[in-house]
């Protein structure tokens, strides 16, 4: 896959952004095609497993309703993955007072893989989700934002709210962790 | 068994060389290390499984759907600092205008003082009642001796600006005067002459300090 790299990235979503607030409404069609895919899938990864299509279309609602006052100190990825993070956190909120999700604090595993099964063929990648449930919930964050999106510490510590020497550990600690579990499968 | 590769440096840029995001200098640097290092080249592995389960678990995103439920860009006229459209900049104007003439039309008809200069002031009542000589006996004076506006404020509703003392009653002056005299706070209309030391000079004459 042709991944352009982080400087080219914000270059052209500061095009696109300047195009939208110029008129030109086929720029925020471009944005979202950019982005939605590595959305969704952070929201899938962070166990959301329903409604990840609406989590992500609030993300872009919320974040055009504020794209006119954006300033590009930092990118349009990281903070497009800050409103989605926040938005799954409150949702988890809301239904935890309801009563009817799953926890957040550390050493609760998130049970969000039961369906691994029918959706991932490769062994391995099936054996490594897995293992997703015995990290803490930051531990699996900044694992998921470096492993899927190839994301700096730097950026995934502006994401999380953390320092980028903090994030590094989670991700070598996570990464500890998985070794061992699938060395004990 | 998998294990961590030494060198740490290494390790924390196998990720970017997955996404392919290292510059070429430093890719070829880890590709050489990669070559020669099994942990580092398992992590890798291990890496590019953990993202294709990912890749699997998200779903598809309708993004037509999206971008089509999106606000449009915002028009230039709600931007900050915007300028204002020439009929607004006129219906400014006039309203301005109106308000200064009817500010102006006000004053011709009721020669210069409304009704609302006239009001009577509570506080001064109630502060007035608060006194040394508010007991029960104390009788208010209204400060405002025409006959109509007298009328029109009783006593206890405290004083009315305006007018001279010539309808007053000879005891309504009296305690009028008798309250003056015991207010502590009159500054005195005589100015303070202030001693000033006078200390001779060296060349004969002086110098005030």
């Amino acid at each position: 896959m042709d991944v352009p790299n982080r400087e080219e990235d914000a270059a052209v979503d500061a095009a696109l952004i300047d195009r939208w607030k110029r008129g030109d409404q086929r720029a925020a069609a471009e944005i979202v095609n950019r982005h939605a895919g590595a959305l969704a899938r952070f929201a899938a990864s962070s166990g959301e497993r329903e409604e990840v299509d609406e989590l992500v279309q609030d993300t872009f609602v919320r974040a055009f309703n504020s794209l006119d006052s954006f300033r590009a100190d930092s990118s349009l990825r990281t903070w497009l993955f800050t409103i989605l993070r926040r938005l799954v956190l409150d949702r988890r909120r809301s239904e935890r007072r309801r009563g009817s999700s799953v926890e957040l604090e550390e050493g609760h595993a998130v049970q969000a893989y039961d369906a691994l099964d029918a959706l991932v063929a490769d062994e391995t990648a099936r054996r490594v989700a897995q293992a997703m449930e015995r990290l803490s919930p930051l531990q699996k964050e900044v694992f998921i934002l470096r492993v899927t999106e190839g994301m700096a510490y730097g950026e995934i510590a502006k994401l999380v709210g953390s320092t980028e020497g903090a994030c590094r550990v989670h991700y070598h600690n996570a990464m500890r962790s998985v070794k061992e579990f699938l060395d004990d499968a | 068994m998998m294990r961590d590769c030494p060198d740490g440096a290494m390790r924390d840029l196998l990720p970017d060389f997955v996404h392919e995001t290292l510059p070429e200098a430093e890719r070829v640097r880890l590709a050489r290390h990669l070559a020669a290092c099994a942990d580092c080249a398992a992590e890798v592995e291990l890496i590019r499984s953990a993202r294709a389960a990912f890749d699997a678990l998200a779903p598809a995103v309708d993004v037509a759907r999206i971008a089509a439920s999106l606000p449009g860009a915002p028009s230039p006229s709600r931007r900050g600092g915007a300028r204002l459209a020439p009929w607004r900049m006129a219906a400014a104007i006039a309203l301005v205008a109106l308000g200064g003439l009817s500010v102006a039309l006000l004053r011709g008809v009721f020669g210069g003082v409304s009704d609302g200069a006239r009001a009577t002031v509570p506080g001064v009542a109630a502060m007035r009642r608060a006194g040394p000589d508010s007991g029960p006996g104390a009788k208010q004076v209204p400060l405002t001796p025409r006959g109509r506006e007298v009328a029109a404020t009783r006593p206890e509703d405290g004083v009315s600006f305006g007018g001279g003392f010539s309808d007053l009653s000879d005891d309504q002056l009296k305690t009028l005067l008798h309250e003056i005299d015991v207010l502590q706070a009159t500054p005195s209309p005589e100015p303070e002459v202030q001693a000033t030391p006078i200390i001779p000079s060296h060349e004969g004459g002086y110098n005030a300090w």
